[in-house]
């Protein structure tokens, strides 16, 4: 048995909480089965001609409310316990041990994650058998609900986790804060695939590579491909945070299979995009894989930024053996130069004779967007690492997230009716320019980062230095 | 057994060791000694595998504890200085999990458990929750926790902060008892009297740099068991460091006779008898004898001569 998870179950699964947990559980159910019964059947004569079997009707009552009730334990309050699984030991000082123990990456991975929720898990496998067998519609129908959920809930903690991971990574230390960002954001990728367990509402034709999906079937898959990914990147979080080894390739691999993913998929069946006036396929699957990759490349950018330390180690490597140095170049580089890819692809895309007519005839500039969006991904990006270059990076780091904003919404809309598009330019892609117009901005605003960047960098190495050659 | 090799270490910014270079040998107890902010912390969490250097290697028991930190775990003990317990588990829960954690095979695993906690005095306090401990006993929990897979090497970051002159004897007690149990202990306290009783070897640090690595004694817990110790003589009077050093060597009983000033320090393998007839014979041979006793200060010594030599001369290097 992993000791991990042995642990974890010691602390969590005390009798009496289980005891108090499932009898509430329990009284829930009960209840809306009394409530939706027959008994409120009796209250209200009249009723039973409009549900039909009242039996049947208490008993989807009670799965509906099984799902809920699920969904709280799962969703809310497991994802806490995920959230918080490493931050607690930082703040109690046992972490330092578990680091030192023989426990791989893989089985503290799994250890945390299925112990430290362990007492909503058992209470959910409780709630889950009513949820499954008076659940409305058919057998698969059921099944497929519960699978949602399952998902939901899992991919919630992992995410959760993996946020909780990136702030022990960094050393920052234990606040009530880090935990419920945590927390908040495991509750949204959670509610994000839970909320997808009933499709895309209207007609729908989701494609892949010319093979037209069920939806359902599409967004099950989809949700457990991302439950997956988001499993393996807990799992690369905990090798460095045991301080084994870890190179980049995996997260390379993961790039690629998303440049795969976006690149084979046909949205143009979706009831939103229908009757768009849509520019070539080819062109459109390529912004689907740019914007992938920015968002990867953003949340690499945040949740594993070198410090000014991690910084002159790379460049150190890089001058010294640059092949080497591939190992430890910070992650969101390679989701930037996939992003440059998907410019390309774009680019080469929109060449092709398989554009429509009227996309072309219109104002948008097709050829400069992608590469504009791009400059200001790097701008961002490089602006976000500079922030966590500095050693007091805390209020620094949300000065630049802030600046995103408002540089994306808040000034765009204040500051549209005002101001030339040459100027809006500097903060979003101006998609009517010319091509010099929408790109240069962006440009030099990147320059300008990159400039600030490596300003940081060589300012912390020259403390550095001062500081060694005083004491020796 | 521990192989320190050219390691650097950089916070962001600041330089935290440059350029460490030592082997610390199988067996010894060896204090790490040096102002605050000299670099011990950093220099165990290097060895322990927790924090990466910027350059150079670490090797305990010929693995390299950069490359396969989790292999070198199996030989490695470390308690950090603000250690933390499962307040929840009881004493028992608490050895399983480490034990179960650093690899203990299942079936050895009662036994471990009731070995470690009979080496740390814990045997009838199994039963109880960690968080209702004592600071002495919490202290030997933490340390029992670190032991139970008997570790080659055990790495103690200030285990004596906090305790009470009596729990500090005993964990000088234990500290002896566990390297007599052959594991090889390198150990960090600002309290460096306390280190007199166990040290075989004290290794200096000062501004991130090693500036003094000497051996005391041949094993510890020699000062304690009354076979053999370092013992002092100051001398007064027209007595010269050289008639005492002669009339030291004429005596079987005495080793490595280091003079210093007015004060002669010497290793003596003898028993309380024969310690009485070594002063009796130096008092005879005219030597103008003005205090005798154990030498209680030679980490101190070692220490502040280092530390103010280094001090003195920037570019000393180990």
């Amino acid at each position: 048995m992993n000791p991990e998870f042995t642990r974890n179950l010691w602390l969590e699964t005390g009798p009496f909480r289980l005891f108090a947990l499932a009898a509430a559980a329990l009284a829930l159910l009960v209840g809306a089965y009394l409530v939706a019964g027959p008994a409120l059947i009796g209250v209200l004569p009249g009723l039973n001609q409009l549900v039909g079997d009242p039996t049947q009707f208490a008993r989807v009552a009670v799965a509906g409310m099984a799902e809920g009730l699920l969904a709280v334990f799962l969703i809310l309050w497991g994802t806490r316990s995920a959230a918080d699984a490493v931050l607690s030991e930082i703040g109690a000082g046992t972490w330092d041990g578990q680091r030192l123990s023989m426990i791989g990456p893989w089985a503290m991975s799994w250890g945390k994650l299925l112990g430290a929720p362990a007492a909503a898990w058992i209470i959910a496998l409780v709630i889950l058998v009513p949820a499954y067998l008076w659940g409305a519609g058919t057998e698969a129908e059921a099944l497929r609900r519960l699978a949602f959920i399952l998902l939901a809930a899992i991919a919630a903690h992992a995410a959760a986790f993996a946020i909780g991971l990136s702030f022990a990574l960094r050393r920052e230390t234990r606040s009530r804060a880090v935990v419920a960002f945590a927390h908040l954001v495991g509750i949204l990728v959670g509610f994000a695939l839970f909320s997808s367990r009933d499709g895309i509402d209207g007609p729908v034709a989701l494609g892949l590579y010319g093979h037209v999906l069920p939806p359902e079937r599409f967004m099950l898959a989809l949700a457990a491909i991302a439950t997956f990914w988001l499993l393996v990147a807990d799992y690369r979080l905990m090798r460095q945070a045991l301080a084994v080894p870890t190179a980049p390739w995996v997260w390379i691999v993961f790039l690629a299979f998303l440049a795969a993913l976006t690149a084979g998929l046909d949205i143009t069946g979706l009831p939103m995009i229908v009757g768009a006036v849509m520019p070539p396929k080819g062109y459109l699957a390529a912004l689907l894989m740019l914007l992938a990759m920015l968002v990867a490349t953003y949340a690499a950018a945040v949740v594993l930024p070198p410090d000014a330390l991690g910084w002159r180690r790379w460049a150190s490597a890089m001058r010294r053996r640059p092949l080497r140095a591939l190992a430890r170049t910070p992650i969101f580089l390679y989701g930037l130069l996939f992003a440059a890819g998907a410019v390309v692809y774009g680019l080469v895309a929109l060449g092709q004779p398989d554009g429509v007519s009227m996309w072309r005839l219109s104002s948008i500039n097709g050829e400069a967007f992608p590469i504009a969006l791009f400059c200001f991904a790097i701008r961002d990006t490089l602006l976000l690492a500079a922030a966590f270059a500095v050693p007091e990076k805390r209020g620094r780091v949300i000065g630049v997230l802030v600046f995103i904003g408002l540089s994306y919404l808040v000034l765009p809309l204040a500051l549209g009716r005002v101001v030339p598009a040459e100027v809006l330019a500097f903060l979003v892609p101006a998609i009517t320019l010319d091509t010099m117009a929408m790109i240069v901005p962006p440009a030099a605003e990147a320059l300008v980062a990159l400039i600030l960047l490596v300003a940081i960098v060589r300012r912390t190495a020259r403390t550095v230095r001062a500081g060694a050659e005083r004491a020796g | 057994m521990i192989s320190i090799d050219n390691l650097t270490f950089d916070y962001p910014t600041k330089r935290a060791l440059t350029e460490v270079s030592c082997t610390i040998a199988a067996g010894s107890v060896t204090a790490l000694v040096g102002p605050n902010g000299a670099g011990k912390t950093t220099l165990m969490r290097c060895l322990a595998g927790l924090d990466q250097p910027v350059t150079g290697a670490v090797t305990v028991d010929d693995v390299d504890v950069l490359a396969k930190p989790r292999l070198a775990h199996r030989h490695i003990g470390y308690l950090r200085d603000l250690f933390g317990l499962y307040d929840e588990l009881s004493v028992r829960r608490c050895l399983a999990f480490h034990a179960a954690a650093f690899g203990v095979a299942r079936a050895e695993r009662a036994s471990r458990i009731a070995w470690a906690a009979a080496a740390l005095g814990l045997t009838d306090r199994l039963g109880e929750k960690a968080g209702r401990l004592s600071r002495g006993l919490r202290q030997r929990l933490a340390i029992a926790q670190v032991v139970i897979h008997k570790p080659k090497v055990l790495l103690l970051d200030e285990p004596a902060s906090g305790l009470d002159p009596e729990a500090r004897m005993e964990l000088s007690r234990f500290i002896v008892n566990l390297n007599g149990e052959g594991m090889t202990i390198l150990v960090s306290s600002h309290i460096l009297a306390e280190l007199e009783d166990y040290s075989t070897d004290v290794l200096i640090v000062s501004g991130g740099r090693i500036v003094d690595h000497r051996h005391l004694h041949d094993r510890a817990g020699e000062g304690l068991s009354g076979r053999s110790a370092w013992l002092a003589l100051r001398f007064v009077g027209e007595t010269t460091a050289a008639a005492v050093e002669a009339s030291l060597r004429r005596h079987d009983a005495v080793r490595d006779v280091l003079p210093d000033g007015d004060l002669v320090r010497f290793r003596f393998v003898g028993t309380a008898e024969e310690r009485a007839g070594l002063l009796a014979a130096l008092v005879a041979d005219g030597i103008a004898v003005a205090s005798f006793g154990e030498a209680r200060d030679l980490v101190q010594d070692a220490y502040l001569k280092s530390v103010r030599r280094a001090a003195a001369a920037p570019e000393v290097r180990p």
